[in-house]
């Protein structure tokens, strides 16, 4: 047993990453900014220096609370459950990782996916029916013109039909959809057209 | 982060499928829950039969860990149960003791009872690193021993710590640094581990 004091004018015995090795020290305290901890953990899950010092001051840490901490501990019982761990297959678990996601994060996430949804309800409730009605006034001329929009009544809803069309009227639309231009400016050709039959 | 998260990252790593990491969490918990057990189970052997069905248990349950309680909580439990069923395998009941040991267990305080499975070698040497430790314990310089005790013994955070000893808190994450590798050197002879073996 060493009785001699504890070198501490001399530097302590330390891995070359002497930084990593406070960091480290911070992250077993769960002191350690999130975003060193990745890095951090894996350069302790690539470098024996630092395992070494995880071991100790986790033993430390355990002798300093329990006295009888190696009592009934085997000294070979890591060892038996890495050999163990040898025959276990590699885990992939992607659902319980989301599912564990810190507090924070899981509101970080579900603002976020709120902000999707909320994106989409807008594009599909507000956006679609604009384009579509868009869409119909650029249509709204030979609509006018030339058929009658129908209207049922199933079971008490009122459900609009599409407005037919009638076959005949065909070339003379075309004719008027080629005399306004209604190819660069759909959604204005309804007011050109109503202007037109105006001054007739 | 907290202490907390530190293991969430480990076991997150594990999930993913590096079992290195599920070694770094045997690592920390294999005395405590050899300790743990030894209160519920005599035979020294057994204790470590069931601690390693234990923990692979635990690995082979991992996927199913959500986080929801600390690592250590869920995986005590675990390991109680496996006690328990190492009990019934031999037409046993599990001594009702468990249950308040498990409490002193959550809590981090330690129960104060010598367990009777120790032989006569681990007691000497538990005795041994007990000493050693309190004797690097009183061979650091105030600041480090305060700054240590305050963190094992009394769990205080880094920002409690820097407030107790008016210092910031870089200062007190160096002193506790400085403090384990003090401890550590003490112990390393007393273990029988070179520098560059593992613990």
């Amino acid at each position: 047993m060493n009785s001699g004091p504890v070198p501490l004018t001399a530097e302590p015995a330390l891995p070359d990453g002497h930084a990593d090795a406070e960091l480290l020290s911070a992250w077993i305290d769960g002191e350690l900014d999130e975003r060193a901890s990745g890095p951090l953990v894996a350069s302790l899950l690539g470098q024996r220096d630092l395992q070494r010092c995880y071991s100790g001051w986790n033993l430390v840490g355990d002798a300093l609370r329990s006295h009888e901490v190696l009592a009934e501990h085997s000294p070979a019982l890591c060892a038996r459950i890495s050999a163990a761990l040898q025959d276990e297959p590699a885990l992939l678990a992607p659902t319980a990782l989301a599912a564990g996601l810190r507090p924070h994060l899981l509101r970080r996430h579900l603002a976020s996916g709120f902000a999707v949804a909320a994106a989409a309800a807008v594009l599909v409730f507000v956006a679609v029916p604009q384009l579509r009605s868009a869409g119909d006034v650029a249509d709204a001329p030979s609509v006018a013109s030339s058929t009658v929009t129908d209207t049922k009544v199933a079971g008490g809803t009122m459900v609009a039909t599409r407005p037919a069309r009638n076959p005949r009227l065909d070339p003379y639309i075309q004719a008027h959809r080629d005399f306004m231009g209604s190819g660069v400016m759909p959604a204005a050709a309804v007011y050109l057209r109503s202007g037109n039959e105006g001054e007739r | 982060m907290s202490e907390r998260d530190a293991d969430l990252e480990l076991v997150r790593r594990v999930q993913r499928g590096d079992k290195r990491a599920f070694e770094l969490l045997v690592t920390k918990y294999q005395r405590r829950i050899s300790r743990l057990l030894s209160r519920m189970i005599r035979d020294p052997s057994d204790i470590e039969d069931v601690a390693q069905e234990a923990f692979i248990k635990a690995y082979r349950a991992l996927p199913n860990f959500r986080g929801e309680s600390a690592f250590y909580t869920w995986l005590y439990r675990i390991a109680i149960n496996t006690a328990k069923n190492h009990f019934a395998a031999q037409g046993r009941r599990a001594p009702t003791v468990v249950a308040n040991d498990f409490e002193d267990q959550e809590n981090g305080e330690d129960a104060g009872r010598m367990s009777e499975t120790a032989t006569p070698d681990s007691l000497y040497q538990s005795k041994q690193v007990g000493l050693a430790v309190n004797r690097a314990i009183d061979q650091l310089p105030p600041d480090l021993r305060t700054a240590i005790v305050l963190r094992e013994l009394e769990g205080l955070s880094y920002d409690e710590i820097a407030a107790a000893m008016n210092c910031p808190v870089g200062t007190v994450r160096s002193r506790i640094f400085r403090a384990r590798e003090a401890i550590a050197q003490e112990l390393r002879p007393l273990l029988g581990t070179s520098e560059h073996e593992r613990w």
